[in-house]
């Protein structure tokens, strides 16, 4: 029934799509996201049970330890939107560039997962406890998800939706995801016409969440370094 | 101290063993930990550590000793490579702790405070983690991981999750992956804490097992007893500084004397008046008095001889004697005559039993 009171909605904004193809993407990041979080409460749980000082006694390379680390919830996070894909594919929905289109669909999913990924790590070595990391991340988690585009295009909702999600990088994933998923320059909340078509959606995003994942990535290395050092504080 | 005496014995220990120490490169007659000069002070300006001076000997069981806080766990992340010192020189197993971090990594076994094993491992995946964690070569692996849970008595729950374990079970557990890389020398801090008797004592057969087989122990511990029955030879920290060091014999010796603990029937005024008299009597020429808890404790070379006449001193004194009990001197009364505290645990045995 949502399908249909929002595929209607959906048509306002971008004719000819059904909202299952509309939704698809969103789902994609939000399985993401969810990931994500599990990351930062992986950390805490080796902190708690004494796991993380025992790896930094071992002789383990530290940097291969997170390395690893992540490297897992990434392949973990791929697969998770692989399966999501293949789901809505049978649910009816379309992916306009194919396999291909699959592929990056994916890849977007996991360069927008790291920005989370390292934000739930951030909260975890400042925490240091479990239950403020859930709270944190999932506090954050569907504010993001329900002030963004999302599930309903931006033209329909409220303007101070419009203003959050303009600064919500949800907004960038999902436009980045929908955009390869539809063929189409899906993005509103930045006007771009240097590259034609989807590209226009595709490249700003892509250099929003990569410079995301800088940021949140150089703060995560720092907060790590520091916990593993032996430096006295 | 005897230091040279209980490296010698670690010597003949070793003579005796077939074990992973001849992979080792540095020369026979070295000490396992070499710590000149430690001082740690965190970021808030505590002194945890000032100015620590030990050594360990190859093949030593040894213990370290201190009230909670006097920076027993400080010392011990120092050696394990956790933490920067401040100050000072430290070594452990030839390298130094500042530019050889990896090295000692790569030959220390560490067995922290907490319980630290994956519970949603089983027994025998946490031990083949910790195996490639620490680098034993794949065709080991499944030999060593055997040999280990068979040591620690956990075959039998190799397959269950770590989660379902009890907390004996859990350290055992910890103890084995500990020892996956068959390292020379191992920290045991504060290995027993919260154990039930039967698993203390299985978990104490266990590192004297190791101990026999050549590895250097270094064994934190609340537990007087603890010490006494395993440890050759031991280390008091106080307040950051090490203050008394030597074999349990040794330590107990410094006490001077032997205790005789007098239980009193009436109240605290009686034990001050006991507590007077006891100081002032003649037969005991140099006594340490304390006011306890019942009565009071007299610590005295002729403790045994010259007890009797104390206790009638008292009843002439107007004091009802309910109860008392001579005694060889515990590591509890070596702690208080360094530290000016008890213990507090079950650990030491301080009680007054017999009566009149």
């Amino acid at each position: 029934m949502f399908g249909n009171v929002a595929g209607g909605v959906v048509n306002q904004g971008l004719p000819g799509v059904d909202y299952t193809t509309f939704l698809v993407p969103a789902i994609a990041i939000q399985v993401a996201l969810a990931s994500a979080v599990t990351s930062g409460i992986g950390l805490v749980n080796d902190i708690e049970n004494g796991m993380f000082e025992k790896v930094l006694v071992s002789p383990m390379n530290r940097t291969a330890v997170f390395v690893g680390k992540t490297l897992a919830e990434v392949f973990r996070i791929g697969l998770q939107i692989a399966i999501i894909l293949g789901l809505g594919v049978l649910l009816g929905a379309e992916i306009t560039t194919g396999v291909v289109g699959a592929v990056g669909i994916m890849a977007v999913g996991i360069l927008f997962s790291f920005w989370f990924i390292a934000f739930s790590n951030m909260l975890a070595v400042l925490t240091r406890d479990q239950e403020s990391t859930i709270i944190g991340a999932n506090l954050l988690q569907f504010p993001l998800l329900f002030l963004s585009s999302a599930f309903l295009p931006l033209e329909v909702l409220p303007n101070w939706i419009q203003l959050v999600a303009r600064i919500n990088p949800v907004t960038y994933g999902v436009d980045a995801a929908r955009a390869i998923m539809l063929d189409e320059d899906v993005m509103t909340v930045l006007e771009v016409t240097a590259f034609g078509g989807a590209l226009d959606t595709i490249v700003p995003t892509v250099a929003v969440l990569v410079g995301l994942g800088f940021v949140f990535g150089t703060g995560v290395i720092y907060l790590l370094s520091r916990a593993s050092s032996s430096d006295v504080r | 101290m005897s230091n040279e005496q209980s490296v010698a014995d670690a010597k003949t220990h070793r003579a005796h063993s077939q074990d992973s120490s001849a992979s080792r490169t540095e020369p026979a007659k070295h000490a396992s930990i070499d710590i000149s000069g430690l001082e740690l002070t965190y970021g808030d300006g505590t002194e945890a550590v000032r100015s620590v001076h030990l050594t360990v000997g190859d093949g030593e069981f040894f213990g370290f000793l201190g009230p909670n806080g006097a920076g027993k766990t400080t010392v011990i992340k120092v050696l394990a490579t956790l933490l920067s010192p401040t100050a000072g020189e430290v070594r452990v197993n030839g390298f130094d702790v500042r530019t050889e971090p990896r090295k000692i990594r790569e030959s220390i076994g560490y067995m922290a405070q907490e319980t630290s094993i994956d519970p949603e491992l089983t027994a025998e995946e946490n031990i083949r983690f910790a195996c490639e964690a620490y680098g034993v070569p794949r065709g080991e692996r499944d030999d060593r991981t055997a040999e280990l849970l068979d040591l620690v008595d956990l075959e039998a729950v190799a397959d269950k999750r770590s989660e379902e374990f009890s907390g004996g079970m859990k350290k055992r557990l910890d103890a084995a992956t500990a020892l996956v890389h068959r390292p020379p020398l191992v920290f045991l801090d504060e290995p027993t804490t919260g154990l039930d008797p039967k698993a203390r004592n299985r978990l104490w057969e266990y590192f004297q097992r190791i101990n026999e087989q050549g590895t250097t122990i270094f064994l934190t511990t609340q537990y007087l007893e603890e010490a006494d029955t395993l440890c050759e030879r031991l280390a008091v920290i106080l307040d950051g500084g090490i203050v008394a060091d030597g074999s349990p014999a040794d330590l107990k010796r410094q006490v001077g004397g032997d205790v005789l603990d007098i239980e009193l029937g009436d109240g605290p005024e009686a034990r001050a008046r006991a507590a007077t008299l006891a100081r002032e009597f003649d037969d005991f020429d140099i006594a340490t008095v304390e006011e306890t808890e019942t009565g009071i404790s007299v610590t005295a070379q002729a403790a045994r001889q010259s007890g009797t006449d104390l206790l009638v001193a008292l009843r002439d004194a107007g004091l009802t004697v309910l109860g008392f009990n001579v005694r060889a001197p515990t590591l509890d009364d070596v702690f208080l005559a360094i530290t000016g505290e008890r213990v507090d645990n079950d650990g030491g045995a301080a009680e007054t039993e017999e009566s009149t």
